[in-house]
């Protein structure tokens, strides 16, 4: 008699047991928290020196054309006078001018509006709108290929002559126009 | 008392622990706010708040939903965008029982929301991880505006690249404004503006051909997730339109051929009385309430977005990087058709509301900061955008308010684009632009700050402290640096 009233205990035991879990296992939904609440300070590499353009490197060293040009540009805007750094750097000479004219400046030259970008060169009569690599501009100079008018990247893709940023390399491509405001593939970066 | 015996005392003692668990779980399925199904122009269910309590399970995952005329790969709260409306009302507490199934982390802001900065609340430097679980919770404070509020990832980094997603929602409060006789009368519509860039075979474009420096436009325009949608106006009657620039830079300029617009309401909060306007400028974030009378004659009628330059210059993908169309070409020269409001069967003429919620201005301020935006080179990260010459850093403060005071925050756009502002937790009034004092007393979350403008705001810290932040709202812009640390202290 005492035998069987113990295994019935321990089997009842063993019942609430698991009934009592499978309340406690249910009972509060998404317990799974795995949220960081980061309103502490981070270490931030600052360690870091100015960057090192990759668009430093000459490709075009036997260039032997035109250095002089005149860059328009707007009195505020953060990017153009880093182009004006590249430029110079590959033996361009810069004469650079302000001007809040600038829409009109870009329809008097005839630029395509979905060409335009932030600053507008102009050299040996052509134009080179937005940051266009300078090696770009060398070979454009020395082909001068037929009915083509000037050079265009347009808007600021990052990355670019003047835009490079940290982590961001967007590939771009160099458009040749004409006077009708016809592109052809000039130049494409895809990786760099 | 009768005698148990023990075999007795165990069987009934199980009998009542097994009545308890399933008592339990009975109780846990019905708290849950359920899904009402809506009509007309919005199609997407709305989740509204009972018994003082909104509680709701939401998860954010990529989906393949129906947009216009063919099928694309978004990502979506609850597989919809844009996701259920959310309602509730001054006083309630809000329960998000929130799931991350993307393949990136994120989190929630409730954008306009005057609700705690830290905890799980309104705070946007949290961080789930896809496959992680998060329990939103707080409190509408008792007073708080009835508006068109919304909610949006808002993870540093990647915020304009999941709103872009699709992933977008109304939050919406209740109160004393929708009492208002005129308003309770009128028709209730919500228009979610959102656009999207979808290749041909219904995934989203890849980034690295985006204008980031302009900020990611796409070809696609929606409302409530769908091209063109139809609304009705009843001839005589009141169309009330809460609208919502869910877009990541896009701006829209609204107008509605031969009618004009009576503003109700600027970023969820209530103007003194409906001012009359012929168009609306809404930048990413901002919201508008309006009335739209239906006193033309009757017949069909088109909502446009009238063509505004932001500061645009030749959005790549001008023709080029496999040919995604003139994007954000159109902004520049032509309408664009957002919806067509369609007259229906007459009614008795409804007048529109005399006054609305009363508005005072704020008192002087305590201090007066300065904030330059722009964009340019910074020593340790490249091109950035900047304000006050820096780029966003985590682990700094940028600044330091204290509770219960009130601050103008002059606003200097030294740059070549627009940028919107908008600050984290506390709505503010403009004071003067360019040196100009603003005629409509307002309260806004978000405003414009045009290329060359300056725009003074006056903001009162209230109720919260905590660390939280103010940024441009055209996303990219905010991702790429044009961020600030603001620590409100106690």
């Amino acid at each position: 008699m005492s035998n069987l009233l113990s295994k019935i205990t321990i089997t009842s035991i063993a019942v609430a047991g698991a009934i009592v879990s499978a309340y406690y296992f249910t009972s509060t939904p998404g317990k799974d928290l795995a949220a960081t609440s980061s309103n502490s300070a981070i270490a931030q590499d600052t360690a870091q020196a100015t960057l090192v353009s990759v668009w430093d490197k000459e490709t075009e060293a036997d260039y032997s054309g035109t250095t002089e040009m005149t860059v328009y540009r707007s009195p505020t805007c953060g990017c153009c006078g880093v182009w004006v750094d590249h430029a110079q750097k590959h033996g361009f000479k810069i004469e650079d001018i302000k001007t809040d004219e600038m829409e009109a400046l870009k329809q008097k030259h005839n630029i395509p509006p979905e060409l335009a970008s932030c600053h507008t060169t102009i050299i040996d009569g052509y134009v080179m709108e937005g940051h266009i690599p300078a090696d770009d501009i060398k070979r454009f100079l020395t082909e001068q290929p037929d009915n083509m008018v000037g050079l265009a990247v347009p808007g600021m893709p990052i990355g670019t002559p003047g835009m490079e940023a940290k982590d961001i390399k967007q590939p771009f491509q160099v458009l040749a126009f004409n006077d009708k405001g016809e592109v052809e593939v000039f130049n494409e970066y895809e990786s760099y | 008392m009768a005698k148990l015996n023990r075999r007795q005392f165990i069987a009934l003692g199980i009998g009542g622990a097994g009545i308890a668990v399933a008592g339990n779980w009975l109780r846990q399925k019905t708290i849950y706010s359920q899904p009402v199904p809506q009509s007309s122009a919005n199609p997407a269910p709305v989740y509204q708040s009972s018994d003082g309590l909104l509680e709701l399970d939401l998860e954010a995952r990529e989906r393949l939903v129906d947009l216009g005329n063919r099928q694309a790969s978004l990502l979506t709260y609850n597989g919809q965008s844009p996701a259920p409306r959310l309602e509730a009302r001054s006083g309630d507490k809000v329960r998000l029982h929130f799931t991350n199934n993307l393949e990136q982390p994120t989190n929630i802001h409730y954008h306009g929301l005057h609700i705690p900065l830290t905890g799980n609340a309104d705070n946007v430097f949290l961080e789930i991880e896809p496959g992680k679980k998060l329990t939103y919770e707080f409190q509408i404070p008792n007073n708080h505006p009835s508006g068109t509020f919304w909610y949006h990832p808002h993870l540093h980094g990647l915020v304009a690249e999941q709103l872009f997603g699709g992933l977008a929602g109304l939050f919406i409060v209740r109160g004393e404004d929708d009492e208002i006789p005129e308003l309770k009368a009128a028709q209730e519509e919500f228009l979610v503006l959102q656009d999207f860039s979808i290749n041909a075979d219904g995934r989203r474009t890849n980034s690295a051909h985006m204008s980031l420096m302009m900020g990611r436009e796409g070809e696609v325009i929606a409302v409530n997730g769908r091209l063109n949608p139809s609304i009705a106006l009843a001839e005589g009657g009141l169309l009330r339109l809460r609208i919502l620039n869910a877009s990541p830079s896009r701006f829209y300029r609204l107008a509605l051929e031969e009618h004009s617009f009576y503003q109700l309401a600027t970023d969820g909060n209530s103007l003194s009385e409906p001012i009359e306007v012929n168009d609306l400028l809404l930048t990413p974030g901002q919201r508008a309430d309006v009335l739209v009378r239906g006193d033309k004659e009757s017949g069909k009628y088109r909502l446009l977005n009238l063509p505004y330059d932001r500061g645009s210059m030749g959005m790549m993908g001008g023709g080029m990087m496999g040919g995604r169309g003139m994007m954000g070409r159109d902004n520049r020269d032509e309408p664009m058709l957002l919806a067509t409001i369609n007259y229906e069967s007459a009614v008795e003429s409804m007048a529109l509301p005399s006054r609305l919620n009363s508005i005072s201005a704020l008192p002087k301020p305590h201090t007066v900061r300065r904030f330059e935006l722009n964009h340019g080179m910074s020593p340790a990260v490249g091109m950035a955008f900047l304000i006050n010459g820096e780029p966003y850093r985590h682990d700094l403060i940028h600044t330091q308010v204290k509770l219960n005071t009130i601050e103008d925050w002059e606003l200097i756009n030294t740059g070549v684009m627009d940028h919107p502002f908008h600050i984290h937790g506390n709505a503010f009034q403009i004071i003067s632009r360019n040196g100009q004092p603003e005629p409509l007393l307002a309260w806004r979350d978000t405003v414009l700050v045009k290329r060359g403008e300056t725009v003074r705001i006056r903001i009162p810290f209230r109720d919260f402290a905590g660390k939280t932040v103010y940024h441009c709202h055209v996303l990219d812009h905010e991702d790429l640096g044009m961020m600030g640390n603001l620590m409100i202290e106690a």
